[in-house]
């Protein structure tokens, strides 16, 4: 075993090592945030993909994507600002879903809240394209609420996911981070919320439990939608 | 290490990160310590019955247990431990959701050439642009932080 260095000198090494580590764009909690979105999604596609879907690209103005332009603060499906890139998930006999991040849907309540990653019919969202109105929740099959922090999660982001779930008619509503935090956990499930935490590629059980429940709900669907 | 040194290192640590303008991390810590660490407790509490009851027995009068949940302070090292928590999962965990979304676009796509992360609310806050090679430095350098961190857990 290697010989510990004297605690200042370590603390010293590590007050350096952190300015070389650190890219610009990681200065802002958003950032962070990003990427987690969209690991969110790619383990999402993942699990179609283990069911035997075939996963596409496409961007909001019907172009083939190379550079793919993922939108991460909440935004209208229709915007076409930029050539903003969704995903196509196409299983067998079944109609073609879309998987989109940080899009607006409405709720029961007629309200319009934000899914950070949706998936929901590509029927609606070429509806809600044609017609520029959101989604309604009652036509998507998986939203995630996504959360990453550095420290435990406060109780209050459980409250508001209790609530958006409330008005959302989604089949599966998930509350993902990458923190954890027993206070949420709990609250979570005493209102039998889907939720995983400590979601990150480092914990591969973690990881797998996600992808299983994702690939559940597809499940669910393909034996609803088959015709 | 000692609690005087735990509570030196979060300071030292606390600092190095807002100095380099992650003060986002270091708010997020200090609402957990704040917060307290969550507890439950057993109290034990007696039912309220009138002296003068006719039938005595009609009510229970034992002593009866109840859990209450409750918060207690973090120790210095649980605080210490928080921070390079914390450090960990700013630094090293995005690069490794990186290295996933790769593997994601190249199973799917062989010919993409760079995702992009775009915050229309964020004013001039440059995309997040993640190419398809990781940048050998950067990954280098992650590293030997993870290192370091490693060390520092041992000598909690």
């Amino acid at each position: 075993m290697a010989t510990l260095p004297p605690l200042n000198n370590l603390l010293v090494q590590i007050q350096a090592a952190l300015g070389p580590a650190l890219p610009p764009s990681l200065t802002l909690a958003s950032a962070g945030s990003d990427i987690f979105e969209a690991y969110v999604l790619s383990l999402i596609l993942d699990a179609a993909e283990t069911e035997s879907a075939i996963i596409g690209f496409a961007n909001v103005d019907g172009s083939v994507p190379t550079q793919f332009r993922f939108r991460t603060s909440p935004g209208h499906i229709w915007w076409d600002s930029q050539p903003f890139t969704y995903a196509t998930i196409q299983f067998p006999d079944t109609p073609l879903l879309e998987a989109h991040m940080g899009v607006y849907v409405s709720g029961k309540s007629g309200l319009i809240h934000e899914a950070d990653a949706l998936v929901l019919l590509a029927e609606e969202a070429t509806l809600a394209r044609d017609n520029q109105v959101p989604p309604r929740s009652k036509r998507s099959i998986i939203a995630t609420e996504c959360k990453f922090y550095a420290a435990n999660l406060p109780i209050g982001l459980a409250r508001a996911f209790v609530g958006l779930c409330s008005d959302l008619s989604t089949r599966d509503c998930y509350f993902v981070s990458n923190a954890g935090s027993g206070s949420v956990e709990k609250l979570l499930t005493y209102h039998r919320k889907h939720w995983d935490s400590r979601l990150e590629p480092g914990t591969p059980i973690v990881v797998a439990r996600f992808v299983a429940a994702i690939q559940s709900a597809f499940k669910q669907f393909k034996a609803r939608y088959a015709v | 290490m000692t609690a005087d040194e735990c509570r030196e290192a979060f300071a030292f640590l606390e600092g190095a990160l807002n100095d380099y303008g992650l003060s986002w991390v270091t708010t997020q810590v200090a609402e957990q310590i704040r917060f307290g660490k969550t507890t439950t407790r057993r109290v034990t509490s007696r039912p309220d019955v009138p002296e003068d009851l006719a039938v005595p027995d009609l009510f229970d009068n034992r002593r009866r247990g109840v859990q209450i949940p409750g918060t207690q302070e973090y120790t210095d090292r649980e605080r210490l431990q928080m921070l390079s928590t914390a450090i960990e999962q700013t630094f090293i965990a995005p690069l490794e959701m990186e290295a996933a979304l790769r593997n994601r676009l190249d199973r799917t796509d062989s010919k993409w050439s760079e995702l992009r992360l775009v915050r229309t609310d964020a004013g001039d806050r440059p995309d997040l642009v993640v190419g398809r090679t990781p940048d050998p430095q950067t990954t280098r350098n992650v590293g030997h932080l993870h290192r370091l961190l490693a060390m520092l857990r041992e000598m909690m």
